[in-house]
């Protein structure tokens, strides 16, 4: 008994020395591979110091070291999720989508007013479409189906490749989606 | 000046508290679960906006507002997710929406249901 014992013991710890030659292996190859975007990397660096000083609210010097070090570590870790390597671009949220944003504030409140309009005087027509969207990244494609959702009168009910199918209120409403103004915006702002 | 922002908080809380009972209604008055998102829908946008919009004007210029800009913020990203979430699921388990349907124009944009 107590040899079969050792000898499962030494087995597993072969294994586990194999295992981790190859995993030493896998980690030099993963890190030829992994590219940092500097850009990006520096305005994930941003966003990340504006987030704790907002909900910190504290400057004494010990309180801003640990903000520094969260920083660093949450950086740290969106390098080894493969965050920075330009795919994804963080520095959009200095140069283009606050406009957007702006825009799209407007938008919402165009629909809620016609939505509450077609619920109080109860005049609605629903109608379900699908429409196409023009975005090459997987992020552009959720802003667009969570854009849509956002604005009320239109959802996205499902989503396949880069067809949406949408459901609408109204059928101005639906109009509106299917012209596509804002699938020119989203893809013009290249997320 | 004090006087000007506080007419206009309450302004904005009086928008927000109607923004909440056209929502209500409309959850009430729709016909099915697809319509029924788009009343939530004006909750978590108009209703929520407005009365923090108007909590904003209340702190004035300070970190209490940038606070509140950042709870609608993410408010605005995560309220979507619920709604289409509702959505998928329903159609999932095979809720037929009370709608017309519109055909695309084009036959390349494919088949959703196939």
């Amino acid at each position: 008994m107590f040899n079969v014992n050792l000898g499962v013991v030494n087995m597993s710890h072969r294994i586990y020395l194999i295992f981790s030659e190859n995993k030493k292996m896998e980690k030099k190859a993963i890190k030829k591979t992994r590219n940092i975007n500097k850009l990006s990397a520096l305005a994930y660096t941003g966003l990340m110091v504006l987030l704790w000083v907002v909900l910190s609210g504290h400057f004494t010097p010990l309180l801003l070291s640990f903000g520094a070090l969260s920083c660093l570590f949450v950086i740290y870790m969106a390098w080894r999720g493969d965050v920075l390597m330009g795919d994804i671009k963080p520095e959009q949220f200095f140069l283009k989508v606050p406009f957007y944003w702006i825009w799209l504030a407007l938008e919402i409140l165009k629909s809620n007013i016609s939505t509450g309009k077609a619920i109080w005087t109860n005049n609605f027509e629903p109608e379900i479409f699908e429409v196409k969207a023009s975005q090459n990244s997987e992020n552009g494609l959720a802003n667009y189906a969570n854009s849509i959702t956002l604005t009320p009168g239109t959802v996205t009910v499902l989503i396949k490749g880069n067809i949406f199918l949408v459901h609408a209120l109204t059928a101005e409403m639906g109009k509106d989606v299917r012209s596509g103004v804002m699938d020119k915006k989203i893809t013009k702002m290249a997320l | 000046m004090n006087l000007i922002i506080d007419i206009a908080s309450y302004i904005c809380f009086f928008i927000g508290a109607f923004a909440l009972i056209t929502g209500s209604l409309g959850i009430l008055r729709l016909p099915d679960v697809y319509s029924r998102i788009h009343a939530a829908g004006i909750i978590d946008t108009a209703a929520v906006g407005f009365i923090i919009l108007g909590m904003m004007l209340q702190s004035g210029f300070s970190l209490t507002s940038a606070k509140l800009a950042l709870i609608v913020l993410f408010l605005f990203f995560t309220s979507p997710i619920s709604g289409h979430a509702v959505a998928m699921m329903a159609n999932k388990f095979g809720i037929k929406p009370e709608a017309k349907e519109i055909k695309p124009k084009n036959k390349n944009a494919g088949d959703l249901n196939g």
